[in-house]
């Protein structure tokens, strides 16, 4: 294997290693922990709630409390997010199947394609946090 | 419309183009590609075009005034 070719493994690997997220687990947790106590009309104090709805990497933001329409905004965002970023992992699949097959110049172009598209991934992520701290509001009925 | 509407918006719709882009390229791939898996390729590319869609929608949300950005963060 090549140089290019090293390098596009290497930018595949770290993509996937940001795809990874070790805190996945714990969050469905707690989202069945807070919907169990919805179910069961347990009054959970606001200082509760905002722990549990919060990921471990948002330490520190205040939790703002959403309508459903905004939790869908967060939800659409998310999943744009989510599909950039594996679109951007099979795009560097495809870009070191071509490094290997010795178009080099076609994965490199590929590779341009999937950077180009993380700085959007990364401004939807950044308009979905917006939604959880409540800067983004969306309106429950259409003006 | 405000400006940080406004950047919102176009951030929304470069997302949607982006998406489409992503869509075209992977035909693209799988015309290249003889052993790819097609079925889900297709599938792949509905779900970017699903996806751009909807951006799109919110946009066009945002423009209507349905969504609306504060200047700044509520903390």
């Amino acid at each position: 294997m090549g140089n290019s070719a090293e390098y596009l493994t290497e930018l595949y690997i770290n993509q996937l290693e940001q795809m990874a997220d070790p805190f996945r687990p714990r969050r469905r947790l707690q989202r069945r922990w807070l919907r169990r106590v919805s179910q069961i009309g347990f009054q959970t104090t606001s200082s509760i709630e905002a722990r549990y709805s919060r990921s471990p990497k948002d330490h520190g933001e205040v939790g703002v409390t959403s309508t459903k329409p905004t939790q869908k905004l967060r939800r659409d965002l998310k999943e744009a997010v989510a599909l950039l970023k594996r679109s951007g992992v099979d795009l560097i699949q495809a870009a070191v199947k071509l490094s290997e097959s010795g178009q080099e110049d076609d994965a490199k172009e590929l590779v341009m394609i999937a950077m180009r598209f993380q700085e959007v991934e990364d401004l939807m992520a950044g308009y979905a946090d917006e939604v959880k701290t409540g800067r983004l509001q969306r309106k429950s009925e259409s003006i | 419309m405000s400006s940080s509407d406004e950047e919102l918006q176009l951030d929304l719709l470069a997302a949607a183009i982006a998406l489409e882009d992503i869509a075209s390229d992977f035909f693209l791939a799988s015309q290249q590609f003889c052993h790819l898996d097609h079925p889900r390729v297709m599938q792949r590319i509905r779900d970017l075009k699903t996806h751009a869609d909807r951006l799109k929608a919110i946009a066009n949300e945002v423009m209507s005034g349905r969504i609306s950005r504060s200047k700044e963060y509520l903390r």
